[in-house]
């Protein structure tokens, strides 16, 4: 049972810590404030959650499991939130969602 | 392995200090200062210095930001002038670097055993603490038990800075909120405007709310207190602030309630101080307040950690609905 | 059998050591902007990476009494992320004011520019 779960958590960071790594990547990558947010948020739910349920996966039916659970909920609430807002706030203040000719590689 | 982290941290500590120094966008720097909070709490915490990690937590990311927000907005987002590069300035304070870091080499070694800082009274603190007050957190029994009366100067110091931030910006217009936002209409435009922000931060506010009573009533145990509690209880009604308006908020809490509550903090924290002078101990000496030692020693410390925390809480509060009266966020 | 359950702590610290490297460059993305919302958005990025990161040096050293600070930071991270977007809504022609300008000469002292357009957050 140990070897599963410690094979399960180990899959579960190290996907959380590949999708970080992505998000980087395309923070840098991609053209445009839309594409870069797209990039950084989508991974940023996806790497929380995973490498938070990784950890929970670790640390057994205690206290600790309880507090990574509420960050977990709350990542899983906040976090798109926070790219919605921020998407939309930027579209209200004249970003353009398109790239334009001269940012398009 | 914890080496290396601290250096990367350190080095990037270094690189957004530069960065706020040459950037002359003010909400750069504000972005970046928060970032630099963010960084200040991590190296605290691989160093161990788990409350004073929570605090920095909680005011410098949080309140800070939006102060600093509020205050570029009723003022300027950029760096006026240019700063000129005198000469004279450059020498100073490379001299006055140059004695600091001479200074450092008579210092002994970080964590150093025979550190005169060691050898004093922290021994007994860290020995005897658990007898003495009861407390598992040794940092709780010498914030609030044995240094319980620098604890009180820090309070009043909050209640004083709050005071004189009231006394110099004030409120101005008070009275006339309601009306320039109902004529404005801000209300009914935003009710559309925020649907989902509106939904998950009414989820969230009394989740934030029981959080910062747990910090306030879990410091005996871990890090928190009242001080970080104060301040999470106050993001909490910042957070309602920014999304329903300064006019809602200050119905549910009146800067002149608010004052109350303020005064009251400080109040209960030296009335538990006179409790014990009448009871036949010293100032502060918790050991009286009942007939066990131990358990005075947490009646003591859970009075004046709710006091510490009533005051903190009002004052910040106290401070955001002053900043932001003024042309600050929502206006 | 019992050599994955050993591995754990070095995976815990490789972890840790690849969120390192992305808040790095997601500090850089932070200074260099183009735009406010870039930087915003590089802020939040950063937070979360520093929660992330606190959580895991909590179980790398064997203390889980990091994770009160972590929730502290996941709150607070909202906050700020909130308030920023509250600022901008009040003001939407200070968004090009925080924005790099949009010629090529990077965030660099142009002070004429600023002293050409003073009039727009005053007039509020």
């Amino acid at each position: 049972m140990d070897t599963f779960l410690a094979w399960a958590s180990i899959l579960c960071i190290g996907t959380g810590v590949f999708l970080a790594v992505t998000g980087a990547v395309g923070i840098f990558r991609m053209p445009n404030f839309f594409t870069r947010l797209h990039a950084a948020s989508v991974t940023d739910s996806g790497c929380a959650c995973l490498l938070l349920f990784g950890l929970m996966l670790q640390s057994g039916f205690n206290l600790p499991t309880i507090k990574l659970c509420f960050i977990l909920i709350f990542f899983l609430i906040s976090s798109p939130t926070a790219a919605h807002a921020l998407s939309k706030t930027a579209l209200s203040c004249g970003a353009q969602p398109t790239p334009s000719p001269r940012e398009e590689r | 392995m914890e080496l290396i982290i601290d250096i990367t941290l350190l080095t990037f500590l270094g690189i957004t200090a530069l960065a706020i120094n040459r950037i002359d966008k003010l909400f750069c720097v504000i972005m970046l200062s928060g970032i630099y909070s963010l960084l200040c709490a991590s190296l605290f915490v691989t160093m161990d210095a788990v409350d004073v990690a929570f605090t920095e937590a909680a005011v410098g990311t949080g309140i800070a930001t939006v102060l600093l927000l509020s205050t570029i907005g009723a003022t300027d987002t950029q760096q006026r002038s240019a700063p000129r590069r005198p000469l004279f300035a450059l020498l100073v304070v490379c001299a006055t670097g140059a004695i600091l870091i001479y200074g450092t080499m008579d210092m002994p070694a970080f964590g150093d055993p025979d550190a005169p800082i060691h050898q004093h009274v922290a021994p007994r603190y860290l020995q005897e603490s658990q007898q003495e007050i009861g407390s598992d957190n040794i940092v709780t029994s010498i914030l609030s038990s044995y240094r319980g009366f620098d604890t009180l100067g820090e309070t009043v110091v909050i209640f004083t800075a709050g005071l004189s931030v009231v006394g110099l910006i004030g409120f101005r217009g008070m009275q006339k909120f309601g009306d320039r936002q109902r004529a404005a209409g801000i209300t009914q435009d935003d009710m559309g405007k925020h649907l989902v922000l509106r939904i998950v931060i009414k989820m969230f506010i009394p989740l934030i709310l029981l959080f910062a009573l747990y910090v306030q009533f879990h410091g005996d145990f871990g890090p928190g207190g009242g001080f970080q509690a104060g301040v999470i209880f106050a993001s909490g009604f910042i957070f309602y602030t920014l999304m329903f308006g300064l006019d809602a908020a200050m119905r549910v809490v009146s800067p002149r309630t608010l004052s109350y509550i303020a005064a009251l903090g400080v109040l209960i924290y030296g009335g538990v101080g006179v409790a014990t002078l009448l009871m036949g101990g010293n100032f502060l000496d918790y050991n009286v307040l009942r007939s066990n030692p131990l358990q005075g020693q947490h009646l003591g410390i859970f009075l004046i950690e709710l006091g510490v925390g009533t005051t903190v809480f009002s004052i910040m509060v106290l401070i955001f609905f002053a900043f932001s009266s003024r042309k600050g966020l929502r206006q | 059998m019992n050599g994955i359950v050993e591995l754990i702590p070095s995976v815990y610290a490789g972890a840790s050591l690849a969120l390192l490297a992305v808040m790095g460059s997601t500090l850089v993305r932070a200074i260099l902007g183009p735009t406010a919302f870039d930087r915003v958005m590089a802020v939040n990025m950063f937070g979360t990476k520093t929660v992330l990161l606190l959580s895991l040096l909590g179980f790398l050293s064997g203390r889980p009494d990091f994770l009160d600070i972590a929730l502290v930071y996941a709150l607070v991270n909202f906050l700020s992320t909130i308030a920023v977007l509250r600022f901008f809504e009040g003001r939407p022609q200070s968004v090009q004011q925080c924005s790099d300008p949009d010629v090529d000469h990077g965030d660099s002292h142009d002070v004429d520019s600023d002293a050409s357009t003073p009039a727009t957050v005053t007039e509020e």
